[in-house]
């Protein structure tokens, strides 16, 4: 049974400007242990797709649509208090600045025996073993003595190990990670990727990877979800999306990313810039910067379609791969 | 070729001296000293004219500080800087300042580096204006044609910087350094804030004024992907010092410092498939306070006794230098 399941999710923003649909019936599923991709620019709804999951959106945004299907249960529909006893539980999630998980007037312990004891009723002793334990499982040295530090006495790199640390206190079932390694060097990211990726593997855990870091996700997801004003346009396998991509966006992206094998040469890049979110065009919101575009296009937006196993593409002139590398 | 930029044994030290209570403190016997951080530490290389040198390095191993020692922001604690054969390290004489006005500098973040009370037509046309390198009267024409030259319409003259995107901004920086007319470009992670698609644009705005306008650049970022695409030569800093300079290719190809080797072979990259991340154990250590000798040595796989005593040299071979002691008789 998936562990996950989105269906159709709908998120929207009132703002003076208008309605913006930020997330518009945007579907996946994730079985246990696998690691999904969600890729995307910025403004492309990535983030608000995984801030919906956990129900964390503000006003003036809204999940007006769709369901959120948790090992069953339907998130959408829950309590607040419900949802509480779930977050943090059950369901984690890294943020890219790890001071938005850490309080930074708190020791690290306060911080990690509390998030235990939100949820379970175990003494202060044993949750105290179970922060020691999974600091040392995120690669913190001396984990004993580091917990009577404050945020600030970590670095950039340790920060953020010890937020996944409290994201997996709980030894939770999914964890939504929005770029939790956008901001560090690249030393220091392949070390955080390679605990991830290990601990996926060990514990079952499901994973929703947000970056916009094509080349990350090449390294660590199962599949991936390519994202465009709101909706997925492609989505499938990581290696069939990134190898043979349908969407005409997927592959501007790919074009894009300099450094492999192709120095000096000109970028294929993608012309214009992202839409805006309150004035979308009528039809595909991508037709505007398309190289593949005709009359259908900007008359009505593509559903998306089943074009492979598990591969699904929202095109109508989507690049077949008998046409070779057009 | 003669080398269009020059940088002899080039440092920059930050010092914190103690003030008037921590001195008393430490008179109290408190174990105070004054802080000294070697930001760039005795670098050496050299920019040929028309080249362009991408500077590769983590945060906080020195990279933007000497941009911006070339770039005149900053002085220079100890060493020279020579540009075309003219020392402007000291830019007093009125040469030195006449060669300081070839080098611009385009920055990370427009939003901070452009005026949010300047329409873009001041940004763009003050300092060729003051410059003499225009006028008043055809101030104007002069700042549509560099619009045009970075690919804006000229509409966005009469714009204000928060009115632009990320990519439009970025655009509006280098028409501003190129409206001074400079032979040398500093790129200071100048694309590391906009999205893939929007980078790509800009990559290649770079590469077309590189054969328009026949432009130098030095090409400062922590993406190795970007500065193999754009660079011809690569200079690896590792904590203030010069660890590697070598062609692109030769350095991506062949790495030859045991830091290189672990910096390349940690970046994600297409088309490997699933990747096994192996890591290089540890943190970047405290500038503050970093390890004697090679300063890599605590995180190196390869290191010996002489890596915790001795300073490497940078021994060079053909057009390919590193500074490790596996290249220079050994570690025992």
């Amino acid at each position: 049974m998936s562990v996950l399941d989105v269906r159709d999710l709908q998120t929207h923003f009132f703002t003076d400007a208008g309605v913006v649909k930020a997330v518009d019936g945007v579907s996946f599923s994730l079985d246990a242990g696998e690691v999904l991709g969600l890729v995307g620019e910025s403004g492309s709804g990535k983030s608000v797709t995984g801030f919906s999951i956990l129900r964390l959106v503000d006003a003036p945004g809204r999940v007006v649509g769709g369901q959120i299907n948790f090992k069953g249960q339907d998130l959408a529909t829950l309590s607040n208090r419900e949802m509480r006893s779930l977050r943090g539980n059950r369901i984690a999630m890294i943020f890219q600045d790890p001071m938005m998980t850490l309080n930074p007037v708190l020791r690290i312990e306060t911080q990690m025996v509390e998030a235990v004891r939100a949820h379970h009723r175990v003494s202060h002793a044993a949750a105290k073993d179970r922060a020691i334990r999974v600091l040392a499982r995120v690669g913190i040295p001396s984990p004993a003595d580091r917990l009577a530090a404050y945020p600030h006495q970590f670095s950039g790199g340790m920060r953020q190990r010890v937020a996944i640390a409290i994201a997996l206190l709980n030894g939770p079932d999914l964890i939504v990670a929005d770029e939790p390694t956008t901001a560090l060097d690249v030393t220091i990211q392949s070390q955080i990727l390679a605990e991830v990726q290990e601990l996926a593997r060990e514990t079952g855990t499901a994973l929703i990877w947000i970056t916009h870091d094509l080349a990350v996700v090449a390294g660590l997801a199962d599949k991936v979800s390519v994202m465009y004003a709101g909706r997925i346009v492609e989505s499938g396998p990581t290696d069939d999306v990134l190898t043979a991509p349908g969407h005409p966006y997927t592959e501007g992206l790919l074009g894009s990313i300099p450094g492999h094998g192709r120095r000096g040469e000109r970028l294929t890049q993608i012309p214009g810039m992202a839409p805006n979110m309150a004035r979308l065009p009528v039809g595909c919101a991508f037709a505007p910067r398309c190289h593949r575009v005709d009359e259908t296009c900007r008359a009505k937006a593509p559903a998306i379609t089943d074009i492979g196993p598990k591969r699904g593409l929202r095109c109508f002139h989507p690049i077949v791969e008998t046409e070779g590398a057009a | 070729m003669t080398a269009m930029l020059e940088l002899n044994g080039v440092s920059r030290r930050f010092e914190k001296k103690l003030d008037g209570v921590e001195r008393l403190a430490r008179r109290l016997g408190a174990d105070l000293r004054e802080t000294c951080v070697n930001a760039v530490d005795t670098a050496s290389f050299t920019v040929a004219r028309g080249e362009v040198v991408g500077l590769v390095g983590e945060s906080g191993c020195g990279k933007s500080t000497l941009g911006r020692m070339v770039a005149g922001l900053l002085p220079v604690s100890d060493g020279e800087i020579r540009f075309e054969g003219i020392d402007i390290t000291d830019a007093r004489s009125a040469r030195a300042r006449e060669k300081r006005l070839r080098i611009q500098m385009i920055f990370q973040d427009p939003m901070s580096s452009l005026n949010p009370r300047m329409k873009v037509a001041d940004i763009i046309g003050e300092a060729a204006v003051y410059h003499g390198l225009t006028n008043r009267q055809s101030v104007a024409d002069y700042v549509d044609q560099l619009l045009e030259k970075v690919g804006l319409d000229r509409a966005f003259a009469q714009r204000y910087p928060h009115q632009m995107s990320g990519g439009q901004r970025q655009r509006i920086g280098i028409a501003r350094a190129l409206a001074v007319k400079p032979e040398f470009l500093i790129c200071d992670e100048s694309i590391a804030a906009l999205d893939v698609s929007i980078q790509a644009q800009v990559i290649n705005l770079f590469q077309d004024l590189r054969r328009d306008l026949d432009l130098t650049y030095l090409f400062i970022s922590h993406d190795l992907g970007v500065v193999e695409h754009i660079a011809d030569r690569v200079v690896v800093m590792y904590l203030g010092r010069i660890v590697e300079v070598a062609p692109t290719e030769a350095l991506f190809d062949g790495p030859r410092h045991p830091y290189t080797q672990a910096l390349l072979d940690q970046v994600p990259r297409l088309g490997a498939g699933r990747q096994v991340f192996r890591t290089v154990k540890g943190e970047i250590p405290s500038p503050l306070n970093p390890p004697p000798g090679c300063h890599f040595h605590p995180r190196c796989p390869m290191a010996g006794p002489r890596c915790r005593r001795d300073v490497p040299r940078r021994i060079t071979e053909g057009d390919h230098s590193t500074a490790c002691h596996l290249h220079d008789g050994g570690t025992e």
